[in-house]
């Protein structure tokens, strides 16, 4: 790549080169703003966004939201109410509903989804 | 090797692992960030397109055949970016030469001396990068090219869509001024 140089300048061009080419240090916070656009931009499955939305009401835990997805997946007019919530309106829907007095125990959530099956 | 590991973390973005890619943004921001200070002299300016250059990468990850380093790949894509940022504002350099090391003489002798504080290399960084971006921006880019990734002629030709002649006459140029231009701090001797 240097062909072109006498040793003498390549020799000047090789100490000045390692002064103007050296990298910056890596700075954490560039690091978090990348990836802080990457995660805004990423599309959102259905799944991701009702554990977003859940998120406030750990109470519910994991059993409560996979029982609530069963039940959709199971179909069922007598369970409208999580199939067309979660479907509607994944986050919000689902929360209030699972926070009704008239929500069954998970265990009954999952229950009555394998019945259904 | 480095290189092996970048391909082996670009197939765990690939395969949906979003996060994986900051390890890629660690490993080569520096480099990034260096090329397009040196391409666009401003450290605002500069960050603004080291961030795109990167969201440019994710998004068009499954583009990146292996056939080259990752670094070199990204390199190419960081200085093509920064090229489109001056063509679309009409920059031309922020500063003169003269004006620049009239003052920032003291800095740029501690930059050719290598200061071995640690704190400094931000400065230093930031300084030869505004020294580079004085230089007209196919020299600049041809010379980062050469410089931070060590691409040959006809690499940087493609990189750059012009003739391996071009790149000789653009490199030759470049290290030319800056030698003229900082024999003085060199005379010093330079560590």
């Amino acid at each position: 790549m240097e062909e072109d140089l006498d040793p003498a300048a390549q020799e000047r061009w090789s100490r000045l080169s390692k002064r103007l080419f050296a990298a910056p240090p890596a700075d954490p916070a560039f690091t978090a703003r990348i990836m802080a656009r990457i995660e805004a931009e990423a599309p959102r499955g259905l799944l991701e966004r009702l554990f977003d939305s859940l998120q406030p009401a750990p109470m519910f835990g994991l059993a409560a939201v996979a029982a609530a997805l069963i039940i959709m997946l199971a179909g069922g007019a007598e369970t409208v109410g999580a199939e067309d919530l979660l479907l509607a309106d994944a986050g919000e829907g689902a929360t209030a509903w699972l926070a009704s007095p008239a929500a069954p125990e998970p265990d009954d959530l999952l229950a009555m989804a394998l019945e259904r099956r | 090797m480095e290189t092996e590991e970048d391909r082996l973390v670009v197939k765990r973005v690939l395969a949906g692992d979003r996060q994986a890619f900051a390890v890629l943004v660690e490993r080569h921001q520096g480099r990034v960030r260096q090329v397009c200070l040196g391409m666009l002299g401003n450290p605002a300016a500069a960050d603004d397109a080291a961030q795109e250059a990167f969201l440019k990468a994710y998004r068009s990850l499954a583009a990146f055949r292996g056939d080259a380093a990752f670094s070199t790949w990204l390199t190419r894509l960081a200085t093509n970016h920064c090229l489109d940022v001056l063509r679309a504002e009409a920059r031309r350099p922020t500063s003169s030469w003269d004006a620049l090391l009239e003052a920032d003489g003291e800095r740029v002798e501690r930059l050719l001396k290598g200061d071995p504080d640690p704190a400094a290399a931000a400065e230093a960084a930031d300084l030869a990068g505004r020294l580079l971006a004085v230089l007209p921006e196919q020299q600049r880019a041809a010379l980062l090219l050469c410089e931070t990734e060590g691409l040959s002629y006809e690499e940087i030709a493609e990189a750059l869509a012009c003739s391996v002649d071009s790149v000789k006459a653009r490199l030759r140029r470049a290290r030319r001024t800056l030698e003229e231009k900082l024999r003085h701090f060199m005379d010093q001797k330079i560590v």
